[in-house]
């Protein structure tokens, strides 16, 4: 990509998002003057930027934007809802465009014709002819579109679901060739010229029956494709441009390279580790040199330090990446709902790591369709509780010291605690005496379990309540934790800590069966030794019963498979590890210490181990594999 | 010494687009860039320019406007206003102010035939 169309990708991408932030805040402030001048100067240079790389789709498309805006900017014509609409689609169209040109490096040629015309409708704009790439050999008379009528795809939409009736009937061969030939015609004259070839190409080539399934499962995905509508509101949710990452910085750099850097990074820990190690060695065995080598190793350790800390932040992104899309989709879906609903978003230049950033995505997305959904109640009820008629949802990030906190909260209905007990004691989540136990907190936690949902009705916008088993298993795959606070009739927080940086982890390492493992510290509560008869036998499991609470304990170098492992010393050595309330012993031969560890996740053949979430190299060469908790305990 | 155009356009691609013209017609000249109205003006004030290129559609003062102000401060000053409106409205003004008009995007065509011009007015070859 040259310099100009690097440029151009940057400068639209802002544009696109100033030009879309203009048009949200018009809604609420129709009249103002500044905000119509803004989003009418954004859209104009936009065009303007179109045509200095050629790109006359572009340019199509946004001169509609414009026009509409020039009028209501001149008082000729009001923005309406619908040109609103029809403006965010423009912009939305925009962002596909420049998301392929940034993955391709070239401007998309291919369809983009059409995609203008598609734009085009939307504003009550005859499509003009001049826009086809190829001019257009005569069709049928059944493939010729009405010129001009501005029905374009309806027609051929008609007659293309004519064709895939044809393929239904079992007729001969002769009638299927010419039912490809029809359908291919009518994709000629809209421009999309490679589906059309296509659909030629299959009436020459097949025998019947496989004519007739291809050519059903050809037009069958044509007219599938053809209606998602952006006022379908599931299907409004998944319209959206999906992020490709990241246009944020001045400086362009592949991903891939950033991610050799942070291996490279990762390398000098283990050497860094390995000189230790020898600086030891020389001490214990009072070599002259070991004074030398000591300081040296201090020295560098602290450089490695300094560089790993520099990498890791190269590949840190604000969090604004992620909450961007959102105030489009809180729009679509509350208008569906028939909800009034603002949200508020503060803490967007936060940073995190780009893998937690990337993975937010969605998790934060089923807990705003959550809210919208089940939070927020609707008009007439707010009303009738005295609620301001317009709900909020927040999104908040924060930074606290090395972890990174995003809340979703909600001022709508809050969650019934007692709603959440029942529903979980019917769907046997949990006994009746455990509930008598339970804290509110810990009742409302319980709509992170799995299997739990309180939606009666299954709707298109949730889904089946899963989200927030997902959400949790999500950030805990991250590192992080995801809690609940709520009060039924004020509302909902849902409040996610993540790790900063997700790369180096903090662990104790531990031998077993003659292997090194690593147990993240987050994970450990304690380690105790005790004499092994203390440990009860529970049919063929171990338990053991710390501070009056039964865990079960299990042979860490049997568990991972190492047959010989169970030893049979007068005391064990146990380290108390636990996630999300869930505790487990872990019998091991020998503790070891602590140690920061950048790892590598396990890749190719091992990447399906179940309980083990990386590697790392130790100081004398050993590998260390460290455990991921939560997959043991299950 | 080395004539100087001011190039003033709030969108930084406009601007690189119009360089490459720039240097494809007429390489022997120097070149400044603005980005806003106040700091062309800073710019002209401090650096001088003798020929002006301006877009019409910027935020705040537009291309018209730092176009008569600019001319106040110098002169001679040539300048050419730069927009995707071709309406009469539009050219009418700028040749009012004694600015020439330009199309966008612009064409290193239309710009070396403004450049030309300028040049030979200021009697330079």
């Amino acid at each position: 990509m040259n310099e100009l169309l690097e440029q151009f990708l940057l400068e639209s991408r802002e544009l696109a998002g100033q030009a879309t932030d203009g048009l949200l805040s018009l809604e609420r402030a129709p009249d103002d003057a500044g905000l119509l001048d803004a989003v009418f100067r954004a859209l104009h240079t936009l065009k303007g930027g179109a045509g200095i790389v050629e790109f006359p789709a572009m340019e199509r498309a946004l001169h509609a934007a414009e026009d509409a805006l020039s009028a209501a900017r001149s008082g000729t014509r009001p923005l309406t809802p619908q040109l609103t609409d029809a403006c965010l689609a423009c912009l939305d169209q925009v962002l596909q465009w420049l998301d392929v040109l940034e993955h391709t490096g070239e401007l998309p040629t291919e369809g983009s014709g059409q995609q203008a015309e598609l734009v085009l409708a939307r504003f009550d704009v005859a499509p003009s002819h001049e826009l086809h790439p190829q001019p257009v050999t005569a069709p049928p008379s059944a493939g010729q579109p009405a010129a001009g009528a501005g029905i374009l795809p309806a027609l051929a939409r008609e007659v293309l679901q004519a064709q895939l009736e044809v393929t239904r009937q079992g007729v001969a061969q002769g009638y299927l060739a010419s039912a490809a030939v029809t359908a291919s015609n009518v994709l000629q004259s809209l421009g999309r010229n490679e589906e059309a070839h296509k659909l030629a190409e299959l009436a020459a080539a097949e025998h019947p029956q496989q004519l007739a399934a291809a050519l059903a499962r050809h037009l069958q995905h044509l007219l599938a494709h053809d209606s998602a509508e952006l006022h379908d509101p599931a299907a409004a949710a998944e319209a959206f441009p999906p992020q490709h990452g990241p246009a944020m910085r001045t400086l362009r750099v592949e991903a891939g390279r950033i991610d050799a850097l942070v291996r490279l990074a990762g390398e000098f820990t283990v050497a860094k580790n390995a000189l230790a190690h020898a600086s030891g060695l020389a001490s214990a065995q009072g070599n002259a040199l070991a004074p030398v080598l000591t300081a040296q190793q201090a020295a560098l350790e602290s450089l490695v330090a300094r560089l790993q800390r520099a990498v890791l932040d190269l590949r840190v992104l604000p969090l604004r990446v992620v909450f961007q899309r959102f105030p489009r989709l809180v729009r679509e879906i509350s208008a569906t709902l028939g909800k009034r609903v603002e949200l508020k978003i503060s803490g967007g230049e936060t940073e995190a790591d780009k893998a937690i950033v990337e993975m937010l995505a969605e998790p934060l997305l089923h807990l705003v369709r959550n809210a919208l959904d089940h939070g927020v109640e609707e008009p007439a009820v707010r009303a009738a509780q005295g609620k301001p008629p317009v709900a909020t949802v927040r999104m908040l990030a924060s930074r606290q010291g090395d972890q990174v906190v995003i809340e979703i909260s909600d001022d709508g209905a809050g969650m019934d605690s007692q709603r959440i007990a029942r529903v979980a004691l019917e769907r046997g989540l949990v006994t009746a005496e455990a509930l008598d136990g339970m804290s509110g907190e810990e009742v409302l936690d319980l709509a992170f379990a799995p299997g739990f949902s309180t939606t009666e009705a299954v709707t298109a916008i949730s889904g089946r309540g899963v989200g927030m088993d997902a959400v949790r298993t999500a950030v805990e795959r991250m590192g992080g934790r995801v809690t609940l606070q709520s009060q039924p009739g004020r509302g909902t927080t849902v409040r996610c800590t993540l790790p900063f940086s997700v790369m180096v982890t903090k662990v104790m390492s531990v031998e077993a069966g003659g292997q090194m493992f690593g147990i993240p510290l987050d994970a450990i509560v304690e380690t105790i030794r005790v004499p092994r008869s203390s440990l009860g036998a529970i049919g063929a499991a171990r338990a053991i019963v710390v501070r009056e609470q039964t865990i079960p304990v299990l042979n860490l170098g049997q568990m991972l498979g190492d047959a010989g492992a169970a030893r049979d010393t007068e005391e064990a050595t146990i380290v108390i590890a636990g996630v999300a309330g869930q505790y487990c012993g872990l019998d091991v031969d020998a503790l070891g210490e602590r140690l920061e560890v950048m790892l590598t996740p396990l890749e190719g053949l091992l990447g399906g181990t179940p309980g083990v979430t990386g590697t790392t190299v130790l100081g004398d060469g050993r590998i260390l594999l460290v455990l991921d908790v939560a997959e043991l305990l299950q | 010494m080395t004539l100087k155009v001011l190039i003033v356009d709030d969108s930084k691609l406009a601007r690189m687009a119009i360089i490459k013209a720039l240097d494809s017609v007429h390489p022997e000249l120097a070149w400044l860039e603005a980005s806003d109205a106040d700091t062309a003006l800073a710019v002209l004030q401090k650096d001088g320019a003798d020929i002006a290129l301006l877009d019409f559609n910027m935020p705040g003062k537009d291309g018209l406007a730092l176009a008569a102000e600019m001319r106040k401060l110098v002169p001679q000053i040539r300048v050419a206003v730069i927009s995707a409106n071709r309406q009469a409205e539009v050219v009418a003004r700028a040749r009012a102010t004694g600015a020439s008009f330009l199309p966008k995007p612009v064409t290193a065509q239309a710009l070396g035939e403004f450049l030309d011009d300028a040049l030979a007015q200021r009697g330079t070859p």
